[in-house]
């Protein structure tokens, strides 16, 4: 059934679509969005890239065909010269960047009849936020992000605020394992934004890109000159001030396990502050050892997770009870969850 | 004389390349193969420079928003010219008449700003300015929307509207269910779909052989960015620097006497250097005839940057620029040849004696083969023993004295008997000094003590004259070591009495 949030993605000017796993049923999802806004009035409201493949054009993992998606007219599509030249729909060009991808240079272009062609877009930030830009200026009101797996890190709430999340059996046969899984990500996509300082200061801490920094209560910021998390244990007497409570410790990159195992071990710890949650390496036990012992995490941007997808069949052809599993599911992560072929 | 060559070997000359404002990478192209004008080329090149000059001149008014609007234009140029050349045989596809266009688009911009620059210049004779693509524009934009997209549009085929019209309705007809279902309605699109990409095919080989007449105004079009392109870039450098067109004498080579000459000559790199530490920069006056002269002064008095300003004005101006100076009066030269002292040598394998006999025998065959040359050596013979090496420095002034060049060597040897020209840096002046710094007991070692006491200006020196002697001076004054430094003294004074 078409979920009732597709109705709402309009009211962001971006939106990534990340899958769990692969073939969780992200492109179904997609598939059945665009076709849900297929009316010219609508269909002009959207744009669509995919994340950039590098040149693979298939799926290294099942060695299935790198999905082809279908367009309507008025929608702006944003994919490499190669695959734009293997189109099955007529498009006006808007624009040819000059930077060139593993598949050429990127194409931007206006849906004029529908059809079909496969997206491959910008690799990196800065270049998803161009893309941001750039469609916007053309006129879309939405700027869909087709995700990829292996690049979480594009799926940040700084490049985009709206997300749809896509699971499924895919991730796990087991129904249990795979409800604990999805929520237990759930949760981190969740985790409450950190709300103690004022602008400045938060527009700070998001300009840092390396280090370990000291956050006291009163919003003061202190580079504790840590360049890597790998060396944790030869800078241990500077984060020493910092581990009581009521204090706070700034990762400016990626929090893994070592690094909640090593706090987790002090008698008394601070809450730690992430940008988001891409930044997120840790495991499930580690994490729950470092909220056991009082502390927690924050992030500095929260993205809005509009809905979650399942698709209950692996690619294998097993298949778990759709509407279980959606019940098991919205019940754990209190939210509708929908089977888009279901 | 190549501009790679020059590059390496003029210091200062790739300083100021990498200083001009290049928008457009044609222009950059135009520049890495911008040639020589040489002898008999002086009224080319003057043409040229009195069109940066005009320029500048325009810019230095204040009225650099037409310039700034030209230069955005030509950043937003492509170098398309793959297209052009596969447009001339056979069809090309979207994103390449999208490029097309776009870049037609442009050129109708840019050649309103240059028609405009062209009337508010008094050029003398005023270059050529775009070449009229509006016959390309209307073929990619049959909608007249002039805007920079493309797609085969509908009114390019009547044949296509209609079946790209069926295949909307079958569309709108399709169910979200029938991604599966109703197989005929999904193949009669599909079938559809094939016969637009057929004649899509089709029209973008009517478009070729609509557009392939315009591929030498396109090309020509590309040209004109890059010449403008560069232009402008040497326009603003000229007035960012204070370059200047200098006077250009012709048929110098047949018995006239006439002079190199420049008035407040500088070298922008070491000017800028200077300036950024706080230090002043001397410009200079001088006058070179025809044949050697001798170029004697102080340790840190100056002589090889004279020699490397001369050699980078000469070789500024044989390549389309003006120069760095107040006034200069110049002729032109078959190349400019520079050989001081790199370090380059030991990448060569080469002692730095070596080296500099190699670069001289160079030199000498060029003259030798009747090269008209501008020749500057800075310390010849440095390296070698000075009974020796005065005897080096005589045999060449003696030959370059027969040569037909303009030629300075400098050197630190005394007694050079030859009867050539001798020109010498002032250098140390012990009134600028007026007791402000003792003989010894500096503290640090101090390069800014010695620069507030010099004057750069060259005098004339008379036949007979013998280079100073200031190195004690000078390394007392730096802040050399107080006890080697009276050794040193005991020595010299030995050495006098004997």
């Amino acid at each position: 059934m078409v979920p009732a949030f597709f109705d709402q993605i309009t009211r962001y000017e971006s939106l990534s679509v990340v899958g769990m796993a692969k073939n969780v049923g992200k492109t179904v999802c997609l598939r059945a969005l665009l076709h849900h806004y297929r009316e010219p009035e609508k269909a002009a409201m959207l744009a669509v890239t995919s994340i950039g493949t590098d040149g693979e054009s298939t799926d290294i993992v099942y060695k299935t065909a790198k999905p082809e998606l279908d367009f309507y007219p008025g929608m702006v599509v944003q994919t490499a010269e190669n695959y734009f030249f293997k189109r099955h729909l007529s498009a006006e060009i808007l624009d040819v960047s000059r930077e060139n991808t593993a598949c050429g240079r990127l194409v931007t272009a206006r849906v004029k009849t529908p059809g079909k062609l496969i997206l491959s877009g910008y690799a990196y930030t800065q270049g998803l936020r161009e893309y941001i830009r750039q469609v916007h200026a053309f006129g879309a009101r939405t700027a869909i992000i087709d995700g990829a797996l292996s690049r979480m890190s594009l799926a940040s709430p700084f490049v985009s605020r709206a997300m749809i999340l896509c699971t499924g059996a895919a991730f796990s046969k087991n129904m249990e394992e795979l409800v604990r899984q999805t929520a237990f990500r759930h949760s981190l996509m969740n985790m409450p934004v950190f709300g103690l300082l004022d602008q400045t200061r938060r527009t700070l801490l998001e300009s840092l890109k390396t280090g370990v920094h000291g956050v006291d209560a009163d919003g003061r910021i202190e580079d504790l000159a840590i360049p890597s998390l790998l060396q944790i244990d030869k800078h241990r007497q500077k984060i020493e001030p910092y581990c009581r409570n009521g204090a706070f410790l700034y990762i400016a990159g990626l929090v893994n396990d070592p690094f909640l195992d090593f706090l987790s071990a002090r008698k008394q710890r601070p809450d730690l502050i992430v940008s988001d949650f891409t930044k997120f390496f840790f495991s499930e036990a580690a994490y729950r050892k470092f909220l056991r012992s009082g502390s927690r995490v924050w992030v500095l941007q929260q993205p809005h997770i509009l809905g979650v997808c399942v698709n209950p069949t692996s690619p294998d052809g097993y298949r778990l009870d759709s509407a279980e599993l959606r019940e098991k599911m919205a019940e754990a992560l209190q939210t509708e969850v929908y089977d888009i072929l279901g | 004389m190549r501009i790679n060559e020059a590059r390496q070997r003029i210091s200062g000359f790739e300083y100021m390349l990498l200083r001009l404002d290049l928008q457009s990478g044609v222009g950059r192209e135009l520049l890495s193969g911008q040639a020589w004008y040489g002898i008999g080329q002086e009224d080319d090149l003057m043409r040229e420079l009195q069109r940066i000059d005009v320029l500048k001149g325009f810019i230095g008014e204040g009225k650099s928003v037409a310039v700034n609007k030209l230069k955005l234009k030509f950043s937003q140029v492509l170098d398309i010219r793959g297209t052009f050349a596969l447009l001339a045989k056979e069809a090309v596809d979207d994103v390449q008449l999208f490029e097309l266009k776009r870049f037609s688009l442009l050129i109708g911009d840019a050649s309103v700003y240059v028609a405009d620059l062209i009337q508010a210049c008094a050029f003398h004779p005023a270059p050529a300015g775009f070449p009229d693509l509006s016959a390309v524009v209307s073929v990619l934009d049959p909608r007249k929307e002039g805007l920079p997209t493309f797609y085969i549009y509908d009114e390019y085929s009547v044949e296509l509207t209609q079946k790209r019209k069926e295949m909307l309705r079958l569309e709108a007809r399709l169910e979200p269910e029938d991604a599966k279902g109703e197989p005929s309605l999904k193949d009669e699109i599909a079938r559809l779909q094939a016969e637009c990409e057929a004649l899509e095919r089709q029209v973008r080989e009517d478009l070729a052989l609509r557009l392939r007449p315009h591929v030498p105004a396109l090309k020509e079009a590309m040209e004109r960015i890059a010449y403008w392109d560069l232009l402008l870039a040497k326009a603003e450098l000229a007035a960012r620097e204070g370059l200047i067109v200098p006077l250009l004498h012709k048929d110098v080579w047949k018995n006239s006497t006439e002079t190199l000459r420049y008035q407040g000559l500088f070298h922008p790199m070491v000017k800028h250097t200077l300036e950024e530490k706080g230090h002043r920069y001397q410009s200079l006056d001088i006058a070179l005839q025809k044949g050697t002269c001798l170029l004697t002064g102080a340790n840190m008095s100056g002589k090889t940057v004279l020699l490397k300003s001369l050699a980078l004005a000469q070789c500024l101006l044989q390549f389309g620029f003006p120069v760095p100076a107040e006034k200069a009066s110049m002729f032109l030269f078959d190349s400019v040849e520079l050989l001081v002292q790199d370090e380059q040598n030991e990448t060569r394998g080469l002692s730095s004696f070596g080296a500099e006999m190699q670069r001289l025998n160079e030199v000498l065959r060029l003259l030798a083969a009747g090269g008209r040359l501008l020749v500057f050596i800075d310390e010849l013979a440095r390296t070698t023993n000075p009974e020796e090496g005065k005897a080096i420095v005589s045999a060449v002034l003696e030959s370059l004295a027969a040569a037909c060049c303009v030629s300075v060597v400098s050197t630190h040897y005394g007694a050079i008997p030859n009867p050539v020209r001798r020109l010498r840096i002032r250098g140390f002046s012990e009134e600028k000094n007026a007791g402000n710094f003792p003989d010894s007991g500096a503290r640090a070692f101090d390069i800014s003590r010695i620069q507030a006491c010099m004057d750069y200006s060259v005098v004339e020196e008379d036949l007979h004259a013998t280079p100073p002697a200031e190195a004690l001076r000078i390394a007392a004054l730096l802040g050399f070591d107080a006890d080697v430094l009276a050794r040193a003294k005991r020595y010299y004074a030995q050495s006098k009495q004997e």
